[in-house]
């Protein structure tokens, strides 16, 4: 019956599926663009002469011109790049973060989800107690403890690269948990299934098991919620940096752009929306992402003959 | 039904134990101790009066004595002095627990209703110009960065139009009326809020909808309103119950952000000064007590779920 | 220890059975609630079977008969309660890992439905050769070659190696299960149910096939079927199961033109052109397989059984050997 028909994966069919998504779509086009022109920060600015970093104390405030799109900022800085240099902080973060947060959910879920029993109990215990801790006071938190009492050096805590990923860790730390119970709803669905149960009569090692048979097929869910996630964490990230214990001088993000906003609303109202505009605007583009993803990845549209 | 209930009060309170363990040893990671800051404000210190000190304040005892201790002081109400403040913890707590309860109060009110109501919307009029307008809306207020609204709206009422203040407590030297000075945090709270819910709040009335009893009661021909409220509502009531069981801590999550940038003296701003001056005895008191509120409302929510559902009732609660 | 097997009471040749499953007993406790255990479910009592190399054996019954639960537990993908399996000789029980090992090499399973037992995710090239890379057969070219041969073996065009399970019909599947089930050169192949997922033509497709490879290979089968056209199609000997236990063993003609246990007479009277020979008097099956949670005392089948005495209530039949190599579990059989 499809005697002629070429192989197609199911990941196939999904990604096509995806393509037709003409929403979501449009978000790829969007965050693409945004990425790009964030991460050739440095070579923007040399393009155009211009700098998002050195302070220029004659030049404060100008409002937008031909040179500087957006004007420059209350350092005389220009302001377009600050926010692009902002971007690749902020846009970086979510990624990793997200990516970090659900390599944990998927192995804690899984495990969970397959060896079951007293060990699921616990797992699942532990995730609902994480769960049920209200997120922002322990970012904050955990964003100002000091370091050095752990065991860091003096000079790493201060660094700029510590205050990197300290907010990358943290927010995993306290991300993986919805990931954690869909991968283990999935597990849990996929335990009685035909194919798991052949390959254990195979007597396949667990690690095959998991590998092979389970993750790639319990894995759509987490795909979509990992999207959504990088979403939430960008605000997450710029709502600490706001509140000052996120991201810190001299590094930017959109968030820390805005720590000053209050006074921003009087000396120049429009310092205070540029940096919001841009968070919204790449959000949104994810959630875009992420719900043709949802679509796209429903198991209903790879039908059984 | 009894059972039930102290069968998970009592695991409110272990889970309590493990958090305010938990927070201890948080808060104990701080940058500096008692001592330190003492120094600091004091440079004339010799090193022989700083170990003194930290001997009489057990600050060199490890952790789990000195959580004894505060477990002991704090089960008998004695909550320890806030550093910056010179005033007893409690003394500081719960005025602003009673400011936090006013505004996530409104808020949460205000928000469940709106969002209930949208999704409830939406559901009926699927597919149509009113769904997709209140889901782009929803959309748009996940998305959205919660300050970033709360700075919009400063700069239009308070900055641009001078209707609404800035920010801060109700004052008598301002022209502005007690509750002029809610509407501007409250506003943004629940908006933060309302994008998310509606959004859940859609899908479970929607599959509510199509659920088979409520076809058959169409089919019979009851009035699609009495429909809705009748049937529909009820059974959404459960999945509606869980989301608000859960927004619950993520409305003082929220608050944590609104309140310190309005200048709002709630639970939430306190958390936040308390944590980034290094006053430990506030802080900790204050996460506690915020742990112990969502617990509560999630409590209060699996209460409610037996009463709804009696199938979960029947079979002894569990949980 | 055990019952003689059959191949000391019979005037059969003395060669060790390949399998042989000595007095089984699997009990499950469900599950109530979080931590309350529910009432116990017996789904196999003290069954016993063998099978001969190159044999082809049936295992007969209604779903809830306990058909299932016993074939899965052969290779350890139930716990057993009681009783013994064992392979070659070797208890299975007492076998070292490397033991085990081989054994789930040699013994190969088919399972009921053909789209949920294959990956969707891998190739058809990659499903067949699984036992291979479990079992760490061969290298890569060895294997493709291997994987070509028993496709063309099934009946699978070489071009549908490249393609995914969820682009074939439910007969093409059941092919590359049974591909896969071929690959390590097994002895016995498990084939539960293995054609009741698919359409009637395509049924005796396969099992044309199946009877094909019998000959061609000289694998032994263990069938576990409620269909008893393909049970007479492919088997030597039939094992009758209701409720857990073994009622009638014995080769396939007598089964199905001289059954002695009114359960089987039943069964039978439901394929009147399959029993050549004398014609049973009347006896319809009444009423439906009680549930596992809750059997009849003494033996399981009396209340349906119209040769029912006080003495079946009370007595639970042991299965014993009769002439013929049969085995009978039943106070009252029909003489033959």
């Amino acid at each position: 019956m499809l005697e002629l028909a070429a192989p197609q994966s199911i990941w196939s069919i999904r990604f096509k599926a995806l393509r037709q998504e003409r929403i979501a779509m449009f978000g790829v086009f969007v965050l693409a663009l945004l990425a790009l022109a964030c991460f050739s920060v440095e070579w923007l600015e040399q393009l155009c002469g211009l700098t998002g970093v050195e302070t220029d104390l004659l030049a404060r405030f100008e409002p937008p011109s031909s040179l500087h799109w957006l004007g420059t900022d209350e350092a005389g800085r220009d302001e377009l790049m600050r926010l692009l240099r902002g971007g690749r902080v902020s846009l970086s973060i979510g990624l990793i973060a997200a990516l970090g947060s659900s390599l944990i959910g998927i192995v804690i879920g899984a495990c969970a989800g397959y060896f079951r029993g007293a060990f699921d109990s616990i797992l699942m215990r532990f995730t609902d107690f994480m769960m049920s801790l209200p997120s922002l006071p322990l970012l904050i938190i955990l964003a100002a403890l000091d370091l050095t009492k752990l065991g860091f050096s003096a000079d790493f805590v201060r660094s700029g690269d510590a205050g990197y990923w300290r907010i990358v860790v943290i927010l995993i730390v306290l991300g993986w948990t919805g990931v954690a119970r869909l991968m283990r709803a999935s597990t849990l669905a996929l335990n009685s299934s035909d194919f798991v149960l052949a390959a254990k009569a195979q007597g396949a090692s667990t690690l095959r098991i998991l590998s092979v048979h389970v993750i790639p097929n319990a894995i759509s869910p987490v795909i979509v919620a990992t999207t959504l996630a990088m979403g939430r964490i960008i605000l997450v990230e710029s709502a600490l940096s706001f509140l000052g214990v996120g991201i810190q001088p001299p590094s930017t993000s959109w968030g820390s752009i805005l720590n000053n906003a209050q006074e921003l609303l009087i000396s120049d109202p429009p310092l205070a929306i540029y940096p919001g505009l841009i968070i919204l605007i790449s959000v949104v583009a994810i959630n875009f992402i992420g719900d043709g993803l949802q679509r796209a990845f429903d198991p209903r549209s790879v039908g059984r003959n | 039904m009894i059972r039930f209930i102290s069968w998970r009060v009592a695991g409110l309170v272990l889970v309590l134990l493990i958090k305010s363990f938990v927070i201890f040893t948080l808060i104990g990671l701080m940058p500096g101790d008692p001592i330190d800051l003492l120094m600091s404000a004091n440079p004339n210190m010799m090193p022989e009066d700083v170990a003194k000190l930290r001997a009489i304040y057990g600050v060199d005892e490890p952790l789990l004595s000195r959580y004894a201790s505060w477990l002991f002081n704090a089960l008998q109400g004695d909550f320890g002095f806030s550093r910056i403040q010179h005033r007893p913890v409690l003394d500081i707590v719960i005025p602003a627990l009673g400011n936090t309860i006013i505004l996530t109060g409104t808020a949460f009110i205000l928000s469940t209703v709106i969002a209930i109501s949208l999704g409830t919307l939406a559901a009926i009029h699927r597919g149509g110009w009113v769904d997709r307008f209140i889901s782009l809306l929803a959309f748009l207020g996940i998305s959205v960065p919660g300050f970033w609204l709360g700075l919009i709206f400063i700069y239009v009422f308070a900055v641009k139009f001078g209707v609404l203040p800035a920010g801060g407590m109700p004052r008598a030297d301002q022209p502005y009326a007690p509750v002029a000075y809610l509407v501007l945090p409250c506003l943004t709270l629940v908006l933060i809020e309302i994008g998310g819910l509606t959004r859940y709040a859609r899908s479970a009335m929607i599959e509510v909808l199509s659920q088979d009893h409520i076809r058959t009661a169409r089919a019979k021909g009851l009035s699609k309103k009495r429909i809705i409220w009748k049937h529909a509502l009820r059974n959404a009531m459960i999945p509606i119950m869980t989301i608000i069981a859960l927004g619950f801590g993520h409305l003082l999550s929220g608050a944590t952000l609104i309140e310190t940038m309005f200048g709002w003296r709630g639970m939430g701003r306190l958390i936040y000064e308390s944590i980034m001056g290094n006053d430990y005895n506030l802080a900790l008191v204050c996460l506690l007590f915020t742990t112990t509120m969502v617990l509560i409302g999630s409590l209060i929510a699996d209460f409610s779920y037996s009463l709804l559902d009696p199938r979960i009732r029947l079979q002894g609660g569990r949980s | 220890m055990t019952a003689p097997s059959q191949t000391q009471i019979g005037n059969e040749v003395l060669k060790k059975p390949l399998l042989e499953i000595a007095e089984l007993t699997i009990r499950f406790s469900s599950r109530a609630g979080m931590f309350k255990r529910g009432p116990d479910i017996q789904a196999v009592t003290q069954a016993s079977l063998t099978i001969q190399p190159g044999e082809t054996l049936a295992l007969v019954g209604e779903s809830g008969s306990g058909k299932t639960t016993l074939v899965r537990s052969i290779l350890d993908l139930v716990p057993i309660t009681k009783g013994v399996i064992s392979f070659h000789g070797a208890r299975t029980d007492q076998m070292t890992q490397q033991e085990r090992r081989e054994m789930r090499q040699r013994v190969q399973f088919i399972f009921q439905d053909p789209f949920g037992s294959l990956n969707p995710r891998l190739t058809v090239r990659d499903l067949i050769a699984e036992p291979l890379v479990v079992h760490r057969m061969g290298t890569s070219v060895e294997r493709a070659a291997r994987v070509d041969l028993v496709m063309k073996q099934v009946g699978l065009p070489n071009e549908y190696a490249s393609r995914y399970p969820h682009q074939f019909s439910g007969g093409q599947r059941q092919r590359i299960a049974i591909a896969r089930a071929l690959v390590s050169s097994p002895e016995l192949i498990i084939a539960d149910e293995h054609l009741s997922a698919l359409d009637v033509s395509i049924q005796s497709q396969i099992l044309n096939l199946l009877t094909d490879l019998k000959t061609q290979l000289g694998v032994s089968y263990l069938l576990v079927s409620h269909d008893l056209n393909a049970v007479h199609h492919l088997a030597d000997r039939v094992a009758v199961m209701y409720l857990g236990r073994i009622v009638e063993a014995a080769s396939k003609d007598l089964v199905f033109t001289q059954p002695s246990h009114p359960y089987t007479v039943a069964l039978m009277q439901s394929m009147p052109k399959l029993g050549a020979g004398k014609r049973i008097p009347g006896q319809a099956l009444r009423g439906e397989i009680p549930s596992p949670l809750a059997p009849p005392s003494g033996c399981a089948f009396h209340p349906r059984c119209s040769r029912a005495t006080a003495h079946c209530q009370k007595a639970v039949p042991v299965l014993r050997h009769a002439a013929l190599g049969r085995q009978i579990a039943c106070h009252h059989p029909l003489e033959v």
